[in-house]
């Protein structure tokens, strides 16, 4: 690219590095994207809300506040078929990439999205050293069309924020967000919510077994599940 | 702590480099898959391999060879100059007495199954970096990183990028970045080497937990 001028890269980059605060931090990254055409940013770590609460990880977000609240809740994030994608993504991808190949369950949150006015974004996933550590994920009203050049831009100004919020407010767990299989993803947020095997296969349209064992892979991979289980259970009943 | 290998030592350390290289060829070749033109098979070595070259080596309490970084005077042709000169589209790739390229950071993981080590080999192939820059007046370190080891860069050392990530064929971007060495970065890298076990506790707590609970 010999003509290319990447002085507003440079100055943003700058930008962030200089920021004190996580708010100025966020103000930096969303003057810059907001040239690009986003105006939404949620920026966080994927890791497995079995054993890491989101109140203990880095999570940042300026979305509407029904769809923060539905990340919160329960375990959104494993059947986000944007997390998802970004488990096994190394570069940047459009939202409807992940959303071609979402679950029932995921495109509801797809939907959901949809629906409060964010109609298109791009996700940057955030690699550590062994494993995924998280992603900046960047939403817009309106469809956009970004060179890849733009992306690029957008990549390394949106890595610059994510480790340095992580440096200012960490350290913070690294851990994995389990890769589960689509049926898996399906059938562990009715298990959380508390519903039995049983229940769960009714909803699911599956043998009881079916999901039995869909839900035990689910709980090898996700490490602390049945006790995670356990819990929400408690908490649904509490309430 | 670690080994710096100077022009000035490098005869006394010949069976140490060679260790290096082979420890190179393990991670670099048979690990990472790297196609490096003419290698010699089990010698892992390239045209930056200078008679100027610089290399902070790393044993561990066998003697071993465990991790090595190397670096280059940018006054001479390097390889930001002469291979990735098309990466630094942010910035021109820097050139002076004072920066220096820093290239094959490499650690052999299989040998070091403790994570406090691995962390703590890490650190000592840091400060040795940073300790031969501050002794030789050295200010800017200029790397080619691949995405998940910019951000560790980033941690230890003040640092921007001289270029947009670049991806190859396997999809990983690398990025060009200069870092700032100074009095403050040995402080950070030190408080990191004693702090080891508390930072590795902490990224390590959420997999202690999730085999917790599997136990229970």
């Amino acid at each position: 690219m010999p003509d290319y001028d990447g002085s507003s890269v440079l100055e943003a980059i700058r930008s962030v590095q200089s920021a004190e605060t996580a708010d100025a931090t966020i103000a930096a990254l969303s003057a810059f994207v907001e040239h690009y055409g986003f105006q939404h940013i949620f920026l966080g770590q994927l890791v497995n809300p079995a054993n890491v609460p989101l109140k203990d990880i880095l999570y940042i977000s300026d979305w509407p506040e029904e769809l923060k609240a539905h990340r919160r809740n329960q375990m959104a994030i494993l059947y986000d078929p944007v997390a998802i994608c970004a488990l096994r993504s190394k570069c940047p991808f459009r939202w409807a990439q992940a959303h071609a190949q979402a679950s029932r369950l995921g495109a509801r949150v797809g939907d959901m999205v949809h629906d409060s006015g964010i109609s298109d974004g791009m996700m940057f996933p955030m690699h550590a050293l062994h494993s995924i550590s998280g992603g900046v994920s960047l939403g817009a009203g309106q469809t956009l069309n970004l060179s890849v050049t733009q992306v690029r831009e957008l990549e390394i100004v949106c890595q610059t924020a994510y480790y340095h919020l992580e440096a200012m407010l960490g350290p913070f767990p690294y851990q994995k967000l389990a890769e589960l299989t689509l049926r898996e993803t399906e059938g562990v947020p009715f298990a959380a919510a508390g519903k039995s095997n049983w229940e769960i296969a009714c909803i699911l349209g599956i043998e009881e077994d079916t999901a039995k064992q869909a839900l035990g892979r689910a709980g090898g991979k996700l490490g602390g599940w049945s006790t995670a289980r356990t819990s929400l259970r408690q908490r649904s009943h509490a309430i | 702590m670690f080994k710096l290998i100077t022009p000035k030592n490098r005869v006394a350390h010949r069976d140490l480099i060679d260790a290096m290289h082979e420890m190179r060829y393990r991670i670099v070749v048979c690990e990472w898959g790297w196609d490096i033109p003419g290698v010699i098979v089990g010698y892992e070595a390239d045209q930056f391999d200078t008679a100027e070259t610089v290399y902070v080596i790393v044993q561990n309490k066998n003697g071993e060879v465990v991790a090595s970084a190397r670096l280059n005077p940018t006054t001479q042709p390097h390889m930001l100059s002469e291979l990735f000169a098309d990466y630094c589209d942010l910035q021109p790739w820097p050139v002076g007495a004072d920066v220096w390229e820093c290239s094959r950071f490499v650690t052999e993981r299989p040998k070091l199954p403790d994570p406090v080590e691995d962390f703590r080999i890490r650190c000592r192939l840091g400060l040795g970096l940073t300790i031969y820059c501050i002794d030789h007046q050295i200010t800017r370190l200029s790397w080619l990183t691949h995405q998940k080891f910019y951000n560790l860069v980033q941690k230890v050392w003040t640092t921007e990028p001289l270029g947009l990530p670049r991806r190859n064929d396997d999809d990983w971007a690398w990025i060009p970045a200069i870092s700032t060495i100074d009095a403050a970065t040995l402080d950070r890298q030190l408080d990191r080497y004693r702090n080891a076990e508390t930072i590795v506790a902490a990224y390590m707590e959420p997999k202690l937990a999730a085999r917790a609970g599997r136990v229970a």
